[in-house]
């Protein structure tokens, strides 16, 4: 079974900090892979990394393409690799604050509107009816997350768990096959990182996604996360099952010390 | 459709508002100087909406945008000097502009933040000595003279202007209306928003922003193309930093992202600045007279108009920094809702 996201030997490097080096991945499609650390280790680099905003000093990208041929998207600009089906959210909530909740979505789908500039200044067919089809394509999208009563709000508006929420709806509808959420879960608490885990199980199934999550909720992490990757200091220091993981020492010293293996 | 009813609205708005400028033009109501300074702030109001567009909406600060004006106007001016039937002549000078905005954004547009207001004023002021030193061409610092106007005969010149000005105004309006009520208009926001978010939902930051330029070049060359043959007579100094500035004074002051302020602010700054030019003579009596000193001959307010102009734009800062009606726009259809509740 070929992987729909293969990584090889990928290396940071900024001056002489090596952030992240001999990253290896391997992302079937359907799967739910997580990837933790303490901080610092390199997470959010390797999604850098993945997504264009970094060009990796070494190694290779590859994305399975619609015929399931893979192809290197290492060093491509965020936008290509965004509409080759990278999608992805970020750790702290970047959002387009003053735009409405619609507006925020419809950036997404930007690439994919059917008119051009010319029929955009004067106003001509198919300009009204796609503008309208758009707006309820991304209606019936805000609706599967119930958010569709508020696609007129500011985004800024929104209280914190939905602007979340709408931070991954946004990345849907760029239609990825691979979503990266960088720590959906921070800022939340307990009750709404539980509603989280349903929603990011109920995405990955309806949207038919492969998701790679960095989150530093364990209780998240273990519970929806079917294999892990642990990061430190930008070298991957263990794979596997959750339970294998939450039972691996190198993993505890990692996070706890040295002391906590042996206590 | 909402967009297609603003839209509707906004040409019969123009239509209507041109058609009663007109018959007050006929009427001798409104009388030639009043109707050269409602012309002066079409072209102010043109190049301002020009300026929004890249700056208030896609939130790439410029500096440059006298020297646009000056292109155009330049362009059609020596065109027109050259013979170059008229229509031709107003295109060429600014496809000219909207060419020279591209050729800039190119470079500059791939850096990031403030390197573009640098890279604006200097082009700005690099157009000016320019004009300056090729004399030949321009008529250097003394100025690009008789410049063949809107009318064969010089007195109806300012009725004949506004015939093509007025026009070009609702037109440029429409167009950036247009162009920010469609998907690469919310993109341009988007980017203003956030730069790297929009990037990651796939947008050609890039590519959206040198449209956004050159569109901006484009409109800024139009109104200097119809500057040229409105004044008759082109000389450097008016499109100094100072000019440029100006502009921004009129979004800023209008509110960075709503075209109904800037349409307003650029009339209001327009007749502003006039008021103060020719009025300030007496003022500055009046006001020395208040210090005692009844010949009123130490006290010139005339280079005070700029000083004015600062100050409000602190205190706008101060009290109201999104500008005096911040992103909100004038829409028919909100009217229309409200009407009907």
């Amino acid at each position: 079974m070929t992987p729909i996201l293969s990584v090889r030997n990928l290396l940071m490097q900024f001056g002489g900090l090596r952030a992240v080096s001999d990253f290896d991945l391997d992302l079937f499609s359907g799967e739910l892979v997580g990837l933790i650390g303490p901080n610092g280790a390199g997470k959010t680099t390797v999604f850098n990394m993945l997504t264009g905003v970094y060009v990796p000093t070494q190694g290779t990208i590859q994305l399975a393409n619609p015929r399931g041929e893979l192809e290197n998207i290492a060093g491509l600009a965020p936008h290509k690799i965004t509409r080759k089906g990278v999608a992805r959210t970020f750790q702290n909530i970047r959002l387009f604050k003053s735009m409405t909740v619609w507006e925020n979505v419809s950036i997404a789908r930007h690439s994919q509107v059917p008119y051009s500039l010319a029929q955009s200044f004067l106003r001509l067919p198919p300009f009204g009816r796609a503008e309208a089809q758009l707006r309820q394509e991304i209606q019936d999208l805000l609706a599967i997350f119930k958010i569709d009563h508020k696609a007129d709000w500011r985004a800024s508006n929104l209280p914190y768990g939905e602007q979340r929420k709408l931070e991954i709806v946004r990345a849907l509808a760029a239609k990825p096959s691979v979503l990266l959420l960088d720590e959906p879960a921070a800022g939340m608490n307990p009750q709404e990182t539980l509603e989280l885990m349903d929603l990011i199980r109920f995405v990955k199934e309806r949207f038919q996604l492969t998701v790679l999550l960095i989150e530093h909720d364990m209780n998240l992490v273990m519970g929806i996360c079917e294999r892990l990757l642990v990061l430190d200091y930008g070298k991957t220091i263990a794979k596997g099952l959750p339970a294998e993981i939450r039972a691996n020492p190198v993993v505890i010293k990692a996070y706890l010390g040295e002391d906590a293996v042996h206590a | 459709m909402r967009i297609l009813k603003n839209f509707s609205f906004l040409l019969a708005v123009s239509a209507v508002l041109f058609g009663v400028i007109e018959a007050l033009i006929i009427l001798g109501i409104v009388d030639d100087y009043s109707l050269q300074i409602i012309c002066a702030a079409g072209i102010n109001i043109m190049v301002a909406l020009s300026l929004n567009l890249i700056s208030g909406f896609t939130g790439q600060l410029a500096l440059g945008h006298a020297g646009f004006l000056a292109m155009g106007a330049y362009s059609t001016g020596i065109l027109l000097l050259a013979q170059v039937p008229f229509p031709l002549a107003i295109l060429l000078g600014a496809l000219l502009t909207a060419l020279l905005g591209f050729l800039i954004g190119f470079p500059a547009l791939r850096l990031r933040g403030d390197y573009l207001a640098i890279v604006t004023l200097g082009v700005g002021e690099i157009i000016r000595v320019l004009i300056i030193n090729l004399g030949g061409l321009t008529g250097g610092s003394a100025g690009l003279r008789n410049i063949p106007g809107y009318a064969q005969n010089i007195m109806v010149n300012n009725p004949a202007a506004f015939l093509w000005i007025f026009p070009a105004v609702a037109i440029a309006l429409a167009l950036v209306a247009n162009l920010i009520q469609s998907s690469q208009g919310r993109v341009l926001v988007s980017i203003r928003e956030d730069e790297v978010a929009s990037q990651a939902m796939g947008v050609n930051i890039f590519g959206m922003k040198l449209m956004s330029f050159t569109v901006s070049a484009f409109i800024a060359g139009l109104a200097g193309a119809l500057y040229a043959p409105f004044i008759g007579y082109l000389a450097p100094g008016g499109f100094d930093f100072l000019r440029s500035v100006f502009f921004v004074i009129i979004v800023v002051l209008g509110g960075m992202g709503s075209l109904t302020g800037t349409i307003l602010s650029g009339l209001g700054l327009t007749f502003l600045q006039e008021a103060l030019r020719t009025n300030a003579k007496d003022w500055s009596q009046a006001v020395a007279g208040l210090f005692g000193s009844p010949t009123g001959g130490t006290l010139d307010l005339v280079p005070m108009s700029q000083v004015l102009f600062g100050l409000v734009l602190v205190l706008l800062m101060i009290f109201r920094p999104e500008g005096l009606l911040g992103s909100y726009e004038f829409r028919m259809t909100k009217l229309l809702r409200r009407g009907q509740k």
